[in-house]
């Protein structure tokens, strides 16, 4: 690897860290190219020769901090699997978001950033999210046939309950609804829910498939 | 001539009180909670700063009014009670429709929708309080639920704590990013229905799951 390359990979992960640590300390509010350079010590050309704009470092710093976009990247599906494996893929996955999302504060950082205002790339990388996603979720298709259940929405909660349980927590607003996730047994507790109600989910669809 | 005059002010009063509260809405609404500044409120109503002591005391007061306004939990309270003999069809009907009119309620009420990303964006002790209450008076109702779920050994709270999250959620997202969620997109009327229809079905299923471990 040429010195060249070296440097310019070190700049890059100056300029994504200098963004989470904005990020950490002031919100999304405090994002800008100024700041970015100031924190950072990069100056403002360098980063615009490199990223063309804020934009683009911002999509650079996301998809590596957020849990979805590099998971479904990696992600390989085997070519054939039953209904039980899916299930079980389902729940690891959701268990993983809420192990990561708990630890990770920048991810946390930018969900709230996304339900906190209107803006075209938190949409944007929410799109990219929602086109694997949804492939994944249409595999489990055949298993809901005629139930007339909603699997994506019991997930949708599901996603939507975890990253709001974390976040709430986060603020030391205390507990919801009698739980309290910086309690380890709580925490654990929540972990163990989530699968519960996938598992009660899966077998209501099947109940109902076989009347 | 003197008591009309003094009617006069005890109005002035109030309308000022009221545009203190309003100010704090409309400013929630466009800037979010950081926008809630003495000086900007003040500026907001066109009065002087005093006028927050004098009607309040401090810009917590003023906050706290506010919100007690409108939270739309204290009144959930007082509509969704449960005897001491509740049986448990009587419990389950209790939380299915509690959570299923928290889900349209926190969907049409935007100044709620800000009251709770608040609640969720910075560490503040007004807002710690205030979730504190709303978790005592829940915590009454759970009470009346768990000992169903006991055998079982699943957690009733933490199947709520899911279901509140995820409506809190849902709503935001749909509000401020417009993109779905797991492909549901709650500004359809038809994924809104899927949604009251599947909290319902949550809280069926984990009262199902009771009964099979207790058989």
């Amino acid at each position: 690897m040429g010195r060249r390359r070296r440097n310019k990979e070190q700049t890059i992960r100056r300029l994504t860290d200098a963004v989470g640590r904005i990020m950490t300390e002031k919100g999304y509010n405090g994002i800008g190219v100024n700041q970015v350079s100031v924190a950072s010590g990069v100056s403002k050309p360098m980063i615009y020769e490199y990223f063309g704009g804020l934009n683009n470092l911002l999509k650079a710093y996301i998809s590596e901090k957020d849990y979805w976009l590099p998971f479904f990247e990696t992600l390989k599906l085997p070519a054939d699997f039953s209904g039980e494996e899916l299930k079980n893929l389902y729940i690891n996955i959701l268990q993983e978001q809420f192990r990561y999302f708990s630890a990770e504060k920048e991810m946390q950082k930018l969900i709230l950033w996304q339900i906190s205002e209107p803006n075209p790339l938190m949409r944007a990388v929410s799109e990219t999210r929602e086109r694997d996603g949804i492939r994944l979720l249409e595999l489990s298709d055949d298993h809901f046939r005629n139930a007339d259940i909603s699997l994506k929405a019991v997930i949708a909660l599901l996603v939507g309950g975890i990253y709001y349980n974390v976040l709430h927590n986060s603020a030391g607003t205390g507990s919801v609804s009698g739980i309290d996730i910086s309690n380890e047994k709580e925490y654990e507790l929540m972990i163990n829910t989530v699968a519960q109600l996938v598992d009660l989910v899966w077998e209501a669809a099947g109940d109902k498939q076989q009347k | 001539m003197a008591t009309p005059r003094k009617k006069i002010k005890i109005r002035d009063g109030e309308r000022t009180q009221r545009e203190l509260l309003d100010a704090i809405g409309e400013i929630l609404m466009e800037c979010g909670y950081t926008g809630l500044r003495v000086n900007k409120i003040a500026r907001h109503v066109g009065k002087d700063k005093s006028a927050i002591r004098h009607h309040f005391g401090r810009l917590i007061d003023l906050e706290k009014a506010y919100i007690k306004e409108k939270d739309y939990w204290p009144p959930f309270f007082e509509r969704f009670q449960l005897g001491d003999h509740a049986t448990k069809d009587e419990i389950k009907t209790m939380f299915t429709e509690l959570m299923q009119e928290n889900f349209h309620s926190f969907l049409t009420n935007h100044e709620m929708q800000k009251i709770i990303l608040w609640q969720i964006s910075e560490e503040n002790p007004l807002m710690r309080s205030i979730s504190e209450a709303r978790e005592e008076r829940g915590a009454q109702l759970l009470s009346k639920a768990m000992p169903y779920f006991i055998p079982s050994g699943t957690s009733f709270k933490a199947v709520i704590a899911l279901l509140l999250g995820g409506i809190y959620y849902l709503v935001l997202h749909a509000e401020t990013n417009k993109s779905t969620v797991c492909g549901v997109d709650i500004n359809r009327e038809m994924d809104r229905n899927t949604i009251v229809k599947t909290i319902g079905e949550i809280i069926e299923w984990a009262f199902l799951a009771t009964e099979n471990k207790n058989n």
